[in-house]
C-alpha cells in the first residue's frame, strides 16, 4: 500500500513540475522581478516630460500615477510572455550543456539546474528585449508622431500606444 | 531789452551747436549678441570716451558702416557715447566689421566727398574694427533624433539576439 502510494506521490510530482514547467505563472521572485522593473521603466518617462516637454508634476501627478499604472501592467503582461516563449527555446539549447543526462540518478537533477538556468535567461532577456522595445517606440511617440500636440495629449497617447504595441507584439511566437 | 533777448538768444543757440575740437576717441568696447536662440536680431554697440580739446560735451558723433551712417548718444556725464544697430539673424555678417567714426565737420567733408565720388580725401576720428563671431543657432544634429537612434539600435542588437535563440 505505501509502495503504491508513494509511487503516485512521485508520479504526482513529476506531473506538477511539467505543470509548473508549461504554464505561465511565475513564481514570487520572478514576479517581484517583472512588476518591480515594469514600474521603473514605466516612471521613467516621467522625467523626460517634466524636463522636456514641461509637464509639472505637482500639476499632473494624477495622471502620471494613472499612465504609470496602467503601462506598468501592460509591459509586465509583455514580460511574462516574452519569457514564456523563450524560456523553452533556450531549455532546448541547452541539451548540449548536460549530456549525461541519460543517466537516470542525475536526470531530476540535470533537469532541475537547467530549468533554472532557462528561467534565469528567460527572465533577463526579456526585461531587456521589452524595455528596449519600448523606450523606442516611446521616443519615436513622443519626439516624432505627436510632438505637435499638447504635453498631456503627447503623455498619453505615447505611454498607451509603446505599451499597448509592447504587449500586441509579445503575444506572437 | 530785445537786444539782450537776442543775445540771450545767440549764445543758446550757439552753445547747443558747440563742435568738438581734435576729438580725441578713447576706451572702445564692442560687443554683440551671439545667441540666436534668445534673440529675434543680432545687436552691434560701439562704446567711447570722447574728449574735446575745448571741453565741449554732448556733441554729435557720425558712425559709417557699409555706406549707412548711424548718429551717436550720450550719457548723462555727454562724454561717454554709444553708437549702435540691430539686423535681422540671416542678414547679419559674422566676420570682421569695420566701423569709422567721424566728428560733425568730418561727417559732412564725407558726405561732399561721397557726392563728389572722390573718397580718399575723407578722414574718420578712428576706425574701430572688431569680429562678431556669428550667433549660435542650436546643435547641428537634434539631441533627441540621436537619443532616438541609439535606443534603435539597442533595439536591433536585442531583436537579432533573440531572433538567434528562437532559431
Amino acid at each position: 500500500m505505501s509502495a503504491k502510494s508513494s509511487k503516485s506521490k512521485n508520479l504526482s510530482q513529476e506531473e506538477e513540475a511539467l505543470l509548473q514547467d508549461y504554464s505561465r505563472d511565475l513564481s514570487t521572485k520572478s514576479s517581484a522581478l517583472f512588476y518591480g522593473n515594469a514600474a521603473i521603466v514605466s516612471a521613467v518617462p516621467i522625467w523626460l516630460f517634466w524636463k522636456i516637454h514641461q509637464m509639472e508634476p505637482t500639476n499632473n501627478y494624477i495622471y502620471f500615477i494613472l499612465g504609470t499604472l496602467f503601462t506598468a501592467y501592460l509591459i509586465s503582461f509583455a514580460y511574462k510572455n516574452v519569457k514564456f516563449v523563450l524560456k523553452h527555446k533556450i531549455f532546448q539549447n541547452l541539451d548540449n550543456v548536460f549530456p549525461n543526462e541519460k543517466e537516470k540518478k542525475n536526470e531530476d537533477r540535470s533537469l532541475k539546474k537547467k530549468n533554472e538556468i532557462a528561467e534565469y535567461e528567460a527572465t533577463t532577456y526579456s526585461i531587456f528585449y521589452n524595455n528596449s522595445l519600448f523606450l523606442f517606440i516611446l521616443l519615436v511617440a513622443s519626439f516624432v508622431i505627436f510632438k505637435n500636440f499638447t504635453p498631456l495629449f503627447n503623455y498619453f497617447l505615447s505611454m498607451s500606444i509603446a505599451s499597448g504595441l509592447l504587449a500586441l507584439f509579445s503575444t506572437s511566437k | 531789452m530785445k537786444s539782450i533777448f537776442f543775445a540771450v538768444l545767440i549764445i543758446a543757440t550757439s552753445a547747443s551747436g558747440q563742435q568738438c575740437n581734435q576729438a580725441k576717441i578713447l576706451n572702445v568696447r564692442t560687443s554683440t549678441s551671439e545667441n540666436s536662440k534668445l534673440n529675434t536680431e543680432t545687436a552691434f554697440i560701439i562704446q567711447f570716451k570722447a574728449q574735446c580739446q575745448n571741453n565741449a560735451r554732448n556733441v554729435p558723433f557720425y558712425a559709417e558702416i557699409d555706406g549707412k551712417f548711424l548718429t551717436s548718444s550720450a550719457d548723462a556725464t555727454g562724454e561717454n557715447y554709444e553708437i549702435s544697430w540691430s539686423e535681422p539673424i540671416k542678414k547679419a555678417r559674422s566676420g570682421e566689421i569695420k566701423v569709422r567714426i567721424f566728428d560733425e565737420e568730418g561727417y559732412g567733408a564725407f558726405r561732399k566727398a561721397q557726392r563728389s565720388g572722390d573718397l580718399s580725401s575723407s578722414k574718420d576720428l578712428q576706425t574701430v574694427t572688431f569680429y562678431h563671431q556669428g550667433s549660435y543657432k542650436g546643435p547641428s544634429v537634434q539631441i533627441e533624433f540621436l537619443v532616438t537612434v541609439l535606443f534603435g539600435v539597442i533595439f536591433y542588437f536585442a531583436k537579432s539576439s533573440m531572433n538567434k535563440i528562437q532559431n
